[in-house]
């Protein structure tokens, strides 16, 4: 409950919904809810709701591939635009972003990831998508960065690496129960032009409040032939320096162990190449 | 002033700005929709809007203008019960019955856009309404018999 | 053919008679009720695990515009009780007071607020200032015994702790046979430790009540509770008001297991309705009810068995530590329990318990569904199959072997009552054979054993487990009911019976319906309700069925013969050429009169009275349900992730009064125990502040995570039954855990000794076994002993 709200707005332009947002430091913008409502925010004196701005469109055919901010996750899960997008990788992570029906029908894909929900598979996929973010009045800006810096304004789409020839992406989620939040998540995004890795995106989800990328490990893929050595050794290797702390419940080694797993999962599952 | 229309009577109400749906149905005495939680985790709460079931303590009373909002009051009647209803009744899928109303309405939503659901359809639709009492065993059997009436009553 | 299918009402699939109310969404629960000017209360609680109030001050928040009471330790009289719910005299210590100038976990209740809104009571909660002189807190239950370690109950008034200097609650010893001799004499000892974690009922009604004065000035509590009775008996004494000031009203209940059993919440409503003379509201948040209300207690349970040469059980020792929390509420009974169900199931001619209760700075155990009994089948249970494989012995054939008869006695029931001595107890009816029987034919158990075990990442295995609960507490328990019949035919139930989702009502009115030949429909239940019906100590300890359905027979035995007389005057023939059929006194000539008519003419015609009767019933047997139930899990080497693919449960709960009813109830504990078993912890931070407080991070089984569920209700007759009815509502919890554990061996051939069997402390079994596991071969029996 937010005891301090004293005005919902409800915007017809996207103009307005920004002049909206300027005009009081304690206006937040609410999409879904479902994080805001629950936050007992006291700094929240106003809402400026954008979900009725026309901003759920999902394109992810072409060359600009791009998922509207206010789309629901269950209109990822269920549009047919999304199935043929990296074979329906989108669709599967939305799913599994929130094992309630319910909340996937109010929350929304910006939200999603940007604030990388508890089982945080959209925005880790995202973040392996290359995701950017667009910035009404702003511009465009990368998802790592807003991690890092944080954002202001409404988002108003995310744009998304498009499909092309020798591009896949896999993701290794491991959790104690279907539905409870992952112990480990991994994403991999490979791109291989004649035989060879040429670039890549490796991400872990799950752990710390954002996922992150795994430099380390893209770059032992660079230039590389993907095979099963290949996949061992970046998911030894290129974690060597990662670092997880203890959590209450669950130990450190534990998790990074889980982390190599996953990693070596998801490179799996994109590259098509399964281990003995 | 929010206009909104509940289980097809459209109602205005001058509400606080801070009030949930589910909050404003419970002041109202609409006591079927039920709260376990107001973080959206239970599903005790979920009604329908538009056509979605959502979990209502979620919902922002003033977000609702121009909406439809349907909720367990809207779906049967003492002796005329809807289907999904009977078949709660039936096969014993009611326990402590607390869970039962936001089960109800996420069911009425699946159905409706999948009249012959899969188990794991249904198992899916119910994800997101927690249940302590019944193991979901017997909710799961009510909605695909109800599914199954309902088909055989439309043939 | 069975002898329940002599039965008209008795074990049919009635529909429950509330449940189209509910399907409705009738309201029928505690909050769904406006009263005009009703209150909201909240609750400041302590963030500390450890602290003293130094300085409490409230005058900002009482000058906030709508705060209506403020209560804290300054304004509330200091009154020693136990919010424990249980029967006079009560077993658990009075170490607890409504608010107290110390806390004693992160949740303890510091301050209330009741005001006119959630908003201004918020607000005003939030303007409290309060000074704490921070503590070292104690965590750990063995180093809470330790010498120097905080004191946790250093106050003077507390009553009945065992040993407050040590942070002990109680401390418990029975035997039966000489255990040391019997172990020492031998072929092998083995001897074991289990450690089981902290969970949280998890109803998804939280814990609410409501309370206002009536136009007499009494209060009323409506809440929902377990035990209504019992609650008005602890307010008398928390609010030092008399007993016959209070009335208690139970409505319509949202799942309580144990959780609702405590007079967590009824205090605080009844104190600001006598003061404020207002109506009032509290309700528990979510976050609340997940550190701040009661759990199952934590137990560390070594155990040691002997077998002879010949590998039969010789001796068993149970030593238990308990961590209670920081208050003692049913700490003793539930190690009572705990100790006799687990000792109590296998033939074993020397036995000793011996079992402590511990304070600590962590959330409160209280009763929970099985009470002690889950705790004490997983160290039993896992110990019997680790000595089965051991010995080289099929874990299902030794269980048989070695299983306690009908016609066998009861080995601790004398020594373990609850909080005071028992009584002997042979047993009468089992279905522990054919339970395990049916059960493994059902997982398909002599093939899965056999199974060549995988070489790849997943690997599946199976495994079982026993159980046995009792039929309510014997010779403390007691239900009465009283029955009324009106013109029409009907009847009015009035029981002190509290349903809580379980079906009592429903269980009741069959049991009435069946005695007196009249439908279900004619039976109208009214319950739990401290003015109007008679006396029951509520829903616990398994009683409903056998004791209160127990009641409800005998008081419509008695009617039935009231109605037997008046109808046998009215055809103008002696008793002994009547009988009743169907809702009729019917004479051997073939001449009939209904129920109806013979009430109309009691109530209205000649020598008028109210046919009536009011029962009680109480027993000093409480005859056990028994069970036996199956995992098949599917074991992930590279993370330790078991799934749980199929769980099978065949359950003797005697004849089932309404077998639907008795399905969903092996079904949801099935459930509630499966996450007992592999997902459900409360985790604390090392200050001893709760992690996951909410229901996404505090994982409860939902409809996805389930397995294949299959049930099977082995019948057998309860002589000393209702209808030959024993209890249903616990049993089916007891042996989840333990059949995943030994599921989990055989599968992988490692050893969980600790709930939640996680996947990281298979992770690291497995890692332990190290390179000696060797993917092709089932090592089973090379478990060592650690004798």
């Amino acid at each position: 409950m937010l005891f301090a709200l004293e005005h919902y707005h409800r915007p017809r332009t996207l103009a307005e919904a920004g002049e909206q947002l300027a005009s009081d430091s304690g206006a937040r913008v609410l999409g879904g809810g479902t994080r805001i409502l629950t936050s007992r925010d006291d700094s929240v004196r106003s809402l400026v709701d954008v979900t009725g701005l026309g901003l759920d469109g999902l394109e992810l055919g072409g060359e600009e591939p791009f998922l509207g901010a206010t789309a629901r996750l269950q209109d990822l899960v269920d549009a047919p635009a999304v199935q043929g997008y990296y074979g329906g990788i989108l669709s599967e992570a939305a799913y599994l972003s929130n094992p309630s029906r319910l909340k996937r029908n109010v929350a929304t894909v910006a939200g999603e990831i940007l604030e990388a929900g508890r089982l945080g598979v959209l925005s880790a996929v995202a973040l392996a998508l290359g995701a950017r973010l667009v910035v009404h009045d702003e511009g465009e800006c990368d998802l790592e960065e807003v991690h890092v810096n944080g954002l202001s304004g409404i988002v108003t789409a995310i744009r998304l690496e498009p499909e092309g020839e020798g591009r896949t992406i896999g993701f290794d989620t491991v959790s104690v129960v279907e539905t409870s939040n992952p112990m480990a998540l991994s994403v991999a995004w490979v791109e291989v032009d004649s035989g060879k890795v040429v670039s890549s995106r490796i991400v872990m989800g799950a752990i710390g409040p954002h996922p992150v990328r795994l430099r380390a490990v893209e770059e032992i893929l660079q230039g590389e032939s993907p095979d099963v050595a290949l996949i061992e050794r970046a998911a030894r290797d290129g974690l060597e320096g990662v670092q997880i702390g203890d959590r209450p419940g669950l130990s450190g080694d534990y998790l990074c162990h889980l982390v190599r797993v996953t990693v070596r999962g998801a490179l799996s599952k994109a590259t098509g190449i399964v281990g003995t | 002033m929010t206009e909104f229309h509940l289980n097809g009577q459209l109602v205005r109400v001058d509400s606080p700005v801070n009030w949930s749906l589910l909050r404003l149905l419970r002041e109202q005495r609409w006591w079927g929709t039920k709260h376990g939680c107001e973080g959206g985790e239970c599903g005790a709460c979920a009604v329908l809007v538009d056509g979605r079931a959502v979990p209502s303590c979620l919902t922002l009373a003033h977000s609702l203008h121009g909406k439809r909002v349907e909720t367990v009051e809207g779906l049967g009647k003492p002796g005329d019960l809807h289907p999904l209803q009977e078949a709660f009744v039936d096969v014993g899928a009611i326990q402590c019955g607390y869970c039962t109303p936001g089960m109800l309405m996420a069911s009425l939503e699946l159905l409706r856009r999948i009249p012959d659901p899969t188990e794991a359809d249904v198992r899916d639709a119910l994800t997101g309404t927690l249940c302590r009492c019944t193991g979901y065993v017997k909710p799961v059997e009510a909605v695909l018999l109800a599914a199954q009436k309902m088909q055989e009553e439309l043939s | 053919m069975s002898r329940s299918s002599q039965f008209q009402s008795v074990g049919r699939k009635t529909p429950r008679v509330d449940a189209e109310k509910l399907a409705l969404g009738r309201g029928t629960f505690a909050d769904d009720l406006e009263l005009p000017g009703m209150l909201t209360l909240g609750v400041l609680r302590s963030p500390h695990a450890h602290a003293r109030i130094v300085r409490i001050d409230t005058s900002r928040a009482e000058e906030l515009d709508g705060v209506a009471c403020i209560l804290h330790h300054g304004t509330v009289e200091r009154i020693a009780y136990s919010s424990a719910g249980q029967g006079h005299p009560e077993p658990s210590p009075w170490d607890m007071f409504a608010f107290d100038v110390k806390v004693r976990h992160v949740g303890d209740r510091v301050a209330a607020v009741a005001a006119e809104t959630p908003e201004i009571a918020q607000q005003a909660l939030d303007l409290i200032e309060v000074e704490y002189e921070v503590l070292p807190a104690v965590l750990d239950p063995m180093e809470a015994m330790v010498e120097g370690a905080p004191v946790i109950h250093d106050e003077e008034d507390a009553e009945r702790i065992h040993d407050a200097n040590r942070n002990i609650v109680a401390h418990l010893q029975a035997s039966k046979g000489d255990v040391e001799e019997a172990l020492s004499s031998a072929s092998r000892v083995y001897e074991r430790t289990y450690e089981m974690g902290y969970v949280q009922h998890a109803a998804i009604e939280p814990h609410i009540a409501l309370a206002w004065m009536d136009e007499d000035d009494r209060v009323v509590v409506r809440t929902a509770t377990q035990v209504p009775f019992h609650c008005r008996r602890i307010l008398a004494r928390v609010l030092n008001i008399p007993l016959k000031r209070i009335r208690v009203l139970k409505p319509r209940v949202g799942g309580g297991f144990g959780g609702k059993q405590e007079i967590l919440i009824e205090d605080l409503v009844a104190l600001v309705a006598l003061r404020t003379g207002r109506p009032v509201r509290y309700e528990m948040t979510r976050a609340e009810e997940l550190h701040a209300a009661r759990t199952r207690h934590p137990h560390r349970t070594t155990l040691r068995a002997g077998v002879d040469e010949d590998g039969r059980l010789v001796g068993l020792s149970m030593n238990i530590l308990e961590n209670s929390g920081a208050y003692g509420c049913h700490a003793l009974t539930v190690m009572c329990v705990a100790g006799d169900k687990a000792l109590s199931l296998y033939r074993i001619p020397a036995l000793s318990l011996d079992a402590i209760a511990v304070y600590t700075n962590l959330p409160v155990g209280g009763a929970f569904r099985g009470y002690g009994a889950p705790q004490g089948f997983f160290p039993l249970e896992s110990l019997i199959d680790e000595i089965a494989n051991d010995l080289g012995k099929d874990p299902l054939e030794y269980r048989r072997d070695h299983a306690i008869r009908s016609g066998d006695p009861l080995p601790m029931s004398k020594a373990l009552g609850e909080g005071r001595e028992g009584f002997e107890q042979t047993i009468g009816s089992s279905g522990l054979f054919e339970c395990i029987e049916t059960g493994g034919a059902s997982i398909d158990w002599k093939t899965k054993r056999s199974r060549v075990p995988g070489k790849g990442r997943f690997r599946r295995g199976v495994g079982m487990a026993c159980a046995m609960q009792g039929s309510g507490i014997p010779g403390i328990d007691m239900a009465a009911a009283g029955l009324k019949m009106n013109e029409d035919g009907s009847f009015n139930l009035t029981a002190g019976a509290t349903d809580i989702g379980t079906g009592a009502d429903t269980m009741l009115a069959q049991i009435v319906a069946e005695a007196l030949t009249c439908s279900v429909e004619d039976v109208l239940v009214y319950t739990s309700d401290t003015d109007l019906t008679p006396f029951d100590t509520g829903a616990y300890a398994s009683s409903t069925t056998y004791l209160s359905g127990g009641a409800a027979k005998k008081a419509a035995e008695d009617v039935k013969e009231q109605i037997t007389v008046r109808g046998a005057r009215m055809l103008e023939v002696g008793v002994e050429d009547v009988h009743v059929e169907q809702a009729h006194v019917v004479s051997t000539d073939g001449r009939k009169v209904s129920f109806s008519e013979i009430c109309l003419d009691t109530l209205y015609v000649e020598e008028q009275f109210q046919i009536q009767a009011v029962a009680s019933h109480m027993s000093y047997v409480s005859p056990p349900p028994f069970a036996a139930q199956f995992a098949e899990v599917e074991v992930d080497v590279e993370t330790g992730i078991v799934r749980i693919l199929r769980f099978v449960s065949a359950i003797d709960c005697g004849v089932a009064v309404n077998p639907q009813m008795a399905e969903g109830q092996v079904e949801g504990a099935v459930v509630q125990g499966l996450g007992y078993a592999i997902s459900e912890e409360m985790i604390f931070t090392e200050d001893g502040s709760p992690v996951l407080l909410d229901l996404q991070d505090y994982h409860i089984p939902t409809a996805r995570d389930l397995p294949e569920l299959v049930g099977h209700l082995v019948e057998t007759y309860e002589e000393t039954g209702p209808f030959g009815a024993k209890a249903v509502a616990e049993i089916p919890i007891d042996a989840p855990a333990p059949a995943v554990a030994n599921a989990v061996f055989d599968a992988v051939g490692v050893r969980i000794y600790s709930l939640p069997v996680t996947p990281e402390k298979v992770w690291r079994a497995l890692q332990r076994k190290g390179r000696s596991f060797s993917p092709d071969t089932k090592d089973k029996n090379r478990a060592t002993t650690r004798s």
